[in-house]
């Protein structure tokens, strides 16, 4: 809704109400709004599948950004549809197959987004910043800690500015969660659990139209047996980590986050039980927990992700003696929910921290009071947030900002090198068939 | 005559842009020439005389041009223009016919015609928009309707083309929305496939999901189709997973189509049961409409169309070539060719001797004792047409605006946009013909006198959350809104910069705007009722107006001059007006009254005719007994006298 120039909010009262909704929107979220030149990034697309048309889709969003060249190997279709789409938001740029020929030949460039195969991640990476790029690098930082560490070397050796992509900490949802919640209201008490998930439905594979199919020796030269392959990288051992990287990555970093540490240990429980083992050489099927070591004691956090039922998709809720709290990207799944004996919360509703439950509601659950065999669901508050935009945008306008020193990064490549760190140590768990504990050192460069 | 004068100056014409077919484009150091490719007719395209109809066995191709093979992992649907128009019509032409476009600059329409009607009653809008520049609508564009949100409002009656493709129309805020749904293309099947199967009320659903691409395909019976492309992110790709990982696939289905493998032979063709001979059926979806009188809710007490209950189809007259120029319903010679007027059929005229009207063997009225001016003021619909005129105007429903035919729809009689008819009104030509009607309602601004309607996505953004009228239903009685409410919003309006200019409200064919904190309303043509000839459903002679006699319409509280049309209005102190339908028809509502009363006397002026004639005969009577009785007189006194002498 747009902004009034000059509104008296006495002279029509009702609207105060219609429109709050709107100019709610958190006040930690930092966008770029400055509409000078002098603001412009020159970027360039490593990467236009659909990660990367992700990112290109939410930067469109962003004032002051430049694309200036996209890269994929996939000329005939990723590439095209990718550089057609920018040309027609008016961005002059060129388009290569070829990364070191773009990273040559753009001398303009400030930064590079790279959405390529988790396996390319840190060649790409510190290629780019021995280019003089800052570098935005989606999730997982590399399928090995070997790859995550050359990118933070590289970092630190060229100090170049370098985003990991768990956009998750930039989102309003959680930063008001963190914020606000759990570090100023200390809303759940002593956090005990946490439990998460990202279920999927059975999906068919990856395909492509025969039209546009790659030469081989091309996918072989980038590292493919054949199309199929590169189409379904993340099923591959040496190529991607599967979905406990691919999804649970993300949720297992906020786990950390919000704990305030690095996990203590961790057991898990895996298998490609489904899908075809000769194609899906990771685990489709995995269960996790976690344990890690506070100030207060322990928690345990379990994560789940398994790819052929898609029940209750993905969220991640924290579990504490005074309440619970569902979060997630999608906002239709965050929640709030107060234990009986906790203190009322009405004073974090008054100061905006919370948004009470809806009177419709708290009717309906009354009826159920009645009936001793059910447990009667604790009203729900919510956030008192509203956020439209496309999921990454806020964590690009944070790597972009930073770039232009307003702002500090909010998952700098330390930062998601513990997560990965994490994560990859689920397969392992998986493989030892047994509680791996983490040794601090580990999570330290 | 009229007809050979057009074919020379065509043939000069033709002439004169061939010596002229080559056009340079650019500077000297860059030029392009550009040549006027030569025309191909395509083996669909010209008749080679036979009455048969042609076979249509054929491979499907998708929008790439790749054949489908039911067979694969990743299947597209098929492209009507890939399809269809690749080896056998030529779609360009096609697609420059009356149904597809809309959006052409050089369509110059001749007559209003029904509005597509953006109604909201949350934001009190009801605002007529037409492509077609009709004077008293909006063209999308004036209240910023990309042609995204065109489709996603009215798509489901909308044919394809036009629109849907041309990337210079499109809003860049929809360039990846258009990139999941594709572009909705020609749909020839829509009219074309003759195969009881085809689900038109499919097609409408798939294009309310934005399943452009797989919406003319998807309602055929080679298919079955579900998915729902408006809920695939923006980077949705249907060979990638990945891209819709994060979606519920139990509520958000992806777009997924397969074929039935049954109906592909061994060559991977199929056969489509096209016809040139549209179905009625295939017209109605988009061209029903229904007036929510009594019988409403009672299909089998509704009269049908006299020329369809006599055997004709609605192509019979709403005929077109390849280009696809529909024949539209009209009195008089618009696409000068007489033989598709009323007159056409149903005037007999010829020209050296020979007939040029009169086709399709149709009655030829006598119209005995009705004088000429009526035929001089009244177009043939005014007593054949429409519904018989209320002491109040009825409403009516239509495909476009009621959504009538797809899943779902409401029923409810009093549905939004409110539709009036039937209204006699006074048209271009200054003669009466019956019309629908609908008042528009929107909020603008005012600069240099010159009234624009406010962007639509200012009035779902900014006006509805400020009206605060969300539970309202799309049904019942137009809201209204007290005066002071709207003193309250046009104040608050006029501190957003969006506004342009002082902020209006046009309802009721004013525009109400701020002086002093006090409304103060003013007339402005913007606001103006809107209204559209009809022509159907058509009424034989014996249920035309007149059957009864002049006083059908010439008796003193006729409803012809004297029904009552409620002004529709969202403003209090405007609610109750009403209009006279002879205000309409620009006649004077109390000299046809006083006319109407020469009818009273008329039966009693034969009678005092007669009386006098009887008085007269008498008279003469008399005198012709007098005449008699005198001359017999005369006799009796003669032979009295010769015998005395």
């Amino acid at each position: 809704m747009e902004k009034k120039s000059n509104y008296n909010r006495r002279d029509f009262i009702r609207t105060s109400a219609a429109v709050g909704a709107g100019l709610m929107v958190a006040p930690w979220v930092k966008t770029s709004g400055q509409n000078s030149v002098s603001n412009d990034l020159n970027v360039a697309l490593l990467g236009t599948g659909a990660e990367g048309q992700v990112l290109m889709n939410a930067c469109l969003k962003i004032p002051n950004i430049k694309f200036k060249a996209v890269c994929d190997i996939w000329e005939d279709y990723n590439l095209k549809r990718a550089y057609r789409m920018l040309k027609k938001y008016g961005h002059e740029l060129n388009a290569y197959v070829d990364y070191r020929e773009m990273l040559a030949k753009e001398k303009n460039l400030d930064a590079i987004l790279i959405a390529t195969p988790d396996f390319w991640h840190a060649r790409h990476s510190v290629d780019s910043m021995s280019a003089g790029l800052h570098v935005y690098c989606e999730k997982e930082m590399s399928n090995t800690l070997e790859g995550a560490k050359q990118i933070v070397h590289a970092a630190k050796r060229t100090g170049k500015i370098v985003q990991i992509g768990h956009q998750r900490r930039s989102n309003p949802y959680y930063i008001h969660s963190y914020y606000n919640l759990i570090k100023e209201a200390k809303i759940l008490g002593r956090i005990t659990t946490i439990n998460g998930q990202w279920n999927r439905s059975v999906q068919p594979d990856n395909g492509w139209p025969k039209k546009y199919e790659i030469p081989v020796h091309v996918l072989k030269k980038y590292g493919f047996k054949d199309m199929s392959q590169f189409r379904n990288w993340r099923w591959y051992r040496g190529l991607g980590g599967g979905p406990i990287v691919d999804l649970g990555s993300h949720q297992i970093d906020i786990y950390n986050w919000f704990v305030g540490a690095n996990p203590y240990s961790v057991m898990a429980s895996g298998g490609t039980d489904y899908y075809d083992k000769k194609t899906h050489e990771w685990y489709d099927t995995v269960l996790a927990t976690f344990k890690y070591k506070t100030d207060e004691g322990f928690i345990r956090a379990f994560y789940q992700t398994i790819t052929t039922n898609s029940n209750q998709g993905y969220f991640e809720t924290f579990m504490g003696d005074q309440g619970a709290l569902t979060i997630s990207e999608s906002a239709g799944r965050v929640g709030v929910y107060k234990e009986a004996s906790a203190p009322i919360w009405d004073k974090w509703v008054d100061k905006g921290f919370l948004k009470a439950p809806e009177e419709s509601e708290k009717k309906e659950n009354t009826a159920a009071v009645l009936d001793v065999r059910e447990t009667v669901a604790p009203p729900k508050y919510t956030l008192p947030i509203q956020f439209n935009d496309p999921y990454h945008k806020p964590h690009l306008e944070n790597f972009f900002n930073t770039i232009r020193g307003k702002d500090t990064l909010n998952c700098p490549v330390e930062v998601g090198y513990e997560t990965a760190v994490a994560v990859l140590k689920v397969n392992e768990a998986i493989k030892a068939k047994r509680e791996i504990r983490f040794s601090p050192n580990e999570f330290v460069i | 005559m009229f007809k050979y004068t057009l074919i020379v100056l065509s043939f000069v014409a033709t002439l004169y842009f061939a010596q002229n077919d080559s056009t340079v484009i650019g500077t000297e150091d860059s030029v392009t020439v550009s040549v006027t490719p030569e025309i191909i007719i395509k083996v669909g395209d010209k008749s080679d005389g036979s009455r048969i109809h042609p076979v249509h066995l054929l491979k499907l191709y998708d929008d790439n041009r790749i054949t489908i093979d039911p067979n694969d992992q990743f299947i597209m649907p098929f492209s009507t223009k890939q399809t269809c128009a690749t080896e056998c019509h030529d779609y360009s032409i096609i697609s420059d016919g009356f149904h597809f476009n809309f959006d052409h600059s050089d369509i110059e329409n001749k007559r209003p015609s029904e509005p597509w009607i953006y109604t909201d009653p949350t934001t009190l809008s009801m605002i007529p928009i037409s492509y077609r520049k009709n004077e008293g609508t909006f063209l999308p564009s004036e209240i910023a309707l990309s042609p995204m949100k065109f489709l996603d409002r009215f798509g489901p009656y909308y044919t394809g083309g036009d629109i849907s493709e041309m990337d210079s129309l499109q809003n860049p805020r929809n360039y990846f929305r258009w990139s999941v749904s594709g572009k909705l293309e020609v749909n020839c099947l829509i009219c074309h496939d003759a195969d009881l199967n085809y689900d038109k009320a499919e097609y409408a659903g798939n294009v309310r999901k934005q399943n452009y691409k797989w919406a003319a395909s998807g309602s055929s019976s080679l298919t079955e189709f579900k998915g729902n492309a408006s809920k695939m992110p923006d980077n949705y790709d249907p060979y990638n997973m990945t891209t819709i990982q994060s979606i519920d696939q139990r509520s958000s289905v992806p777009p997924n189509i397969k074929y039935d493998k049954s109906k592909f032979n061994s060559s991977n063709k199929v056969y489509f049961n096209i016809t040139k001979n549209v179905p009625n059926e295939r017209c109605y979806y988009c061209h029903s409409s229904i007036v929510t009188d009594d019988d409403f809710a009672e299909p089998w007490k509704r009269e049908e169309d006299v020329h369809l209950k006599a055997g004709l189809n609605c192509v019979d007259c709403h005929k077109n070539g390849l280009d696809h120029n529909i024949t539209r319903g009209t009195m008089s010679d618009e696409n000068g060719d007489s033989q598709f007027t009323c007159e056409g059929c149903h005037i007999q005229q010829f020209e050296n001797g020979r007939p040029t009207n009169g086709s399709l063997g149709a009655p030829i009225p006598i119209h005995a004792g009705i004088p000429p001016v009526h035929f001089e003021r009244m177009t043939c619909t005014v007593c054949h047409s429409g519904n018989w005129p209320n002491d109040e105007a009825n409403f009516v429903k239509s495909s476009r605006n009621h959504f009538l035919g797809m899943h779902g729809t409401n029923k409810a009689p009093n549905v939004f946009p409110h539709i009036q008819t039937t209204i006699l009104t006074e048209n271009e030509e200054l003669k009466l013909e019956p019309r629908n009607l609908v008042w528009p309602s929107f909020w603008g601004s005012i600069n240099n006198g010159e009234v624009t309607p406010l962007s639509i996505e200012f009035i779902e953004d900014t006006i509805r959350p400020l009206l605060s009228l969300d539970s309202l239903f799309n049904f019942g009685d137009w809201p209204i809104i007290s005066d002071s409410l709207l003193v309250e919003m046009l104040d608050t309006l006029q501190n957003f910069e969006s506004v342009k200019g002082k902020p209006v409200f046009v309802t009721a064919g004013k525009m109400v705007h701020l002086r002093d904190s006090s409304l103060l309303e003013e007339e402005t043509k913007k606001g103006n009722a809107y209204s559209w000839p009809i022509a159907h459903t058509v009424r034989p002679a014996s249920q035309a107006l007149g059957v009864n006699g002049c006083e059908d319409c010439h008796s003193v509280n006729s409803p012809f001059f004297n029904s009552e049309i409620v002004i529709v209005s969202s403003l209090e102190s405007f609610s109750n007006d009403k209009l006279a339908m002879s205000d309409f028809e620009n006649r004077s509502q109390f000299y046809q009254s006083l006319f109407s009363l020469t009818f009273f006397f008329r039966p009693w002026l034969k009678v005092l005719i007669i009386l006098s004639a009887l008085v007269v005969l008498l008279i003469i009577a008399g005198y012709v007994f007098r005449a008699f009785k005198e001359i017999s007189v005369i006799g009796v006194s003669n032979n009295t006298k010769e015998g005395n002498d």
